[in-house]
C-alpha cells in the first residue's frame, strides 16, 4: 500500500501541521505558581553538602 | 559545560504542558506529569552539557512520562469538559473554537505510536529542531523525518475520521502502515 499522500492530501496534512505549531495553550496559573515556587526554592537552596552534579542524561532524573 | 538554571522551567512551563498534554491526551494528567518532571529535575543541580534547556527538559518529560506510563494507564482516562479547558487557560478563554481545536489535537496526537508521537511532540508542538530532536530521541535525523511524516499523515486521517469524512481507521489497519 502507497503511503506517498497526493497533493490534496499533503496540503491537508500542511494545514493540520500548522495547526499544531500553532497551538497557543498556557499553563494553568495553578501550576505556573507551583512551579514558580519549586524553581525559587531550588534558586535559593544551596546543593547540599558534597553532593556531585546529577549527569547531563534526564534519564538519570 | 554549564548548570541548568532553576528558573529555565518556569521559562520553558508553557512549551513544557503543551509536549505533556500531547504524550497524555488529557489536561490533568499533564499537569501531574510536569510538575513530577520538574520536581525531579530540580531535586538536585543539573549539569548540561551542549544541550538547550528546553531539549534537556524534554528529555526529562519524556523519561518521567515513560517511566510513569504503566501506573496512568491503570487510572481510568478523563478528558476535561471543554469549559474546564477554557477555565483553565488564560489564552484560549476567549476562543472557544480555539481550545475545541487544541484538545482535539493533543487527542489525536495522543493516540499515536509511541515513537512518532515523541518525534512529533518533539518538533511540532516543543519546537526541536530536527537535530534537537534526534538527539532528544538518540536517533539519526533522517528517521525523525521519516516518522514526523507519518505522524502528521496519521494526524490528520484521525481528524479527518472525527469529522465524518471518513471512517477511522482500524488499528489494524494502521499497523499496516508501520
Amino acid at each position: 500500500m502507497s503511503t506517498t499522500p497526493d497533493a490534496d492530501e499533503q496540503r491537508r496534512i500542511d494545514a493540520v501541521t500548522e495547526a499544531i505549531r500553532s497551538l497557543d495553550v498556557a499553563a494553568p496559573p495553578a501550576l505556573r505558581e507551583r512551579v514558580a515556587a519549586m524553581a525559587d526554592e531550588a534558586g535559593t537552596s544551596p546543593p547540599p553538602s558534597g553532593t556531585a552534579l546529577a549527569s547531563r542524561s534526564p534519564a538519570a532524573c | 559545560m554549564r548548570s541548568l538554571d532553576p528558573q529555565a522551567v518556569v521559562r520553558h512551563l508553557d512549551r513544557l504542558y503543551r509536549a505533556a498534554w500531547a504524550l497524555c491526551g488529557s489536561r490533568e494528567d499533564a499537569e501531574d506529569l510536569v510538575q513530577e518532571t520538574i520536581a525531579r529535575v530540580l531535586a538536585r543541580p543539573r549539569r548540561l552539557h551542549g544541550e538547550e534547556e528546553l531539549g534537556y527538559l524534554l528529555g526529562a518529560l519524556r523519561n518521567t512520562f515513560l517511566s510513569s506510563r504503566r501506573t496512568a494507564s491503570r487510572r481510568p482516562q478523563t478528558v476535561a469538559p471543554l469549559e474546564e479547558v477554557l477555565a483553565g487557560d488564560p489564552r484560549t478563554g476567549a476562543q472557544p473554537e480555539a481550545a475545541y481545536a487544541a484538545r482535539e489535537l493533543f487527542a489525536a496526537i495522543a493516540r499515536l505510536p509511541e515513537e512518532f508521537r515523541l518525534a512529533l511532540v518533539a518538533v511540532d508542538v516543543a519546537g526541536l529542531s530536527y537535530r534537537e530532536a534526534a538527539r532528544l530521541l538518540e536517533t539519526k535525523e533522517a528517521t525523525i523525518t521519516s516518522r514526523l511524516h507519518r505522524a502528521r499523515a496519521r494526524v490528520t486521517r484521525e481528524l479527518e475520521g472525527e469529522k465524518g469524512r471518513s471512517r477511522p481507521r482500524s488499528e489494524s489497519a494502521l499497523m499496516e502502515e508501520r
